[in-house]
């Protein structure tokens, strides 16, 4: 399952056979936003389920928001990629962990019960930074355009 | 970039889009974070590393609203203070597109078993009318118990309450993928009470629409 995935492994995963479980719900979509699991790209629409290594990609003057089962909210930003690496959480016990790259443009979260319980159990990944949750509501906006020259 | 061709090219001319795209991209991005103030006005930080650091390189902790850490070439430069308008107005489509907070409704269960209270059963009218304001509207039923009964029990007691609310809504047309249906058991009592009591505020179904 999701939660055992690495995350160095999580591109070269097989697909599933069944179609993966519902990590969260996509709430409010504008424009040109898609999602690929690797296999598969398919347009989002509100009500639309998210899963464990699904990518958001959302074109120029597009967004994209979610909740996560936990109740985090991911809002994905206007030209941006954000991949769901790993989600697992379990709703009687509110255990779980969840990691999030983003690998392009914006992304604003406001974390929920998983971060509550365990702060650690969240993690962020950049392509230059990695980012660790002592709170709940933040950005991260990651510029391909600079090099930081 | 994102989309691949679905038209078969020749080899040669995907491989020199290929490296093309390779040789734009620039080797590292400027990762920008920047905290923001909590709904409730409560403390919050993120910490902030850069990945391939060089050994020594310290951490850099956000704990003031509206500061931002950059991370750029392998090492976090520096952390600024920043002001609430300018964060809103940089980062505008992530403030636009958030979606409405949840609200929270409470049902109340006769003791020891599923059924409802008859004000309970109203209330679940006002619940679907509610999920018409959210986009992709979903229902989160949370079952809870009071502290009779052993914590198994009240486990699988607390899901037959959350589960029998989801066929009431499964009933009234909602969409079955949209609608969790979760027990707590006595984990998280309205009102605290010792174990082995009977407390008719205790067992009940949080409903949550978000």
């Amino acid at each position: 399952m999701a939660c055992l995935a690495g995350i160095q492994d999580s591109h070269a995963a097989e697909p599933a056979a069944d179609p993966a479980p519902r990590a969260g719900t996509a709430k409010l979509v504008k424009g040109q936003v898609s999602v690929t699991d690797g296999a598969r790209e398919r347009p989002l629409a509100a009500g639309d389920g998210l899963s464990a290594r699904d990518t958001v990609v959302t074109g120029a003057d597009s967004s994209a928001s979610f909740v996560l089962r936990d109740g985090t909210v991911i809002v994905v930003g206007p030209a941006s990629r954000m991949e769901l690496r790993e989600f697992a959480f379990d709703a009687t016990t509110y255990q779980g962990n969840m990691v999030v790259g983003v690998l392009r443009g914006t992304m604003r979260m406001v974390s929920g019960l998983i971060r509550k319980n365990r702060p650690d159990a969240v993690s962020i990944e950049t392509p230059t930074a990695l980012i660790g949750i002592r709170g709940t509501d933040f950005i991260v906006d990651v510029d391909p355009s600079r090099d930081g020259t | 970039m994102t989309t691949r061709p679905t038209v078969a090219l020749p080899c040669a001319l995907v491989l020199t889009l290929l490296l093309a795209a390779c040789a734009a991209k620039p080797p590292r991005a400027v990762t920008t974070v920047t905290l923001l103030p909590q709904a409730d006005g409560t403390p919050s930080a993120v910490v902030v590393t850069a990945r391939d650091a060089a050994q020594g390189t310290t951490p850099q902790l956000l704990d003031a609203p509206y500061q931002s850490a950059q991370v750029a070439r392998g090492e976090t430069v520096g952390v600024r203070s920043g002001a609430a308008d300018q964060v809103q107005a940089a980062y505008a489509p992530l403030f636009a597109a958030a979606p409405l907070p949840p609200v929270r409704f409470v049902l109340y269960f006769r003791a020891g078993g599923t059924q409802l209270t008859p004000e309970s059963q109203q209330a679940l009218t006002r619940v679907m009318t509610e999920t018409q304001r959210y986009s992709g509207a979903e229902i989160v039923l949370i079952g809870h118990t009071d502290t009779t009964s052993t914590q198994e029990a009240n486990d699988a007691l607390s899901l037959r309450r959350a589960a029998l609310v989801r066929d009431m809504f499964l009933q009234r047309g909602f969409p079955s993928g949209r609608v969790e249906a979760t027990g707590r058991g006595e984990r998280e009592l309205a009102v605290p009470t010792r174990d082995g009591v009977d407390e008719s505020r205790n067992r009940r179904v949080e409903i949550l629409v978000r």
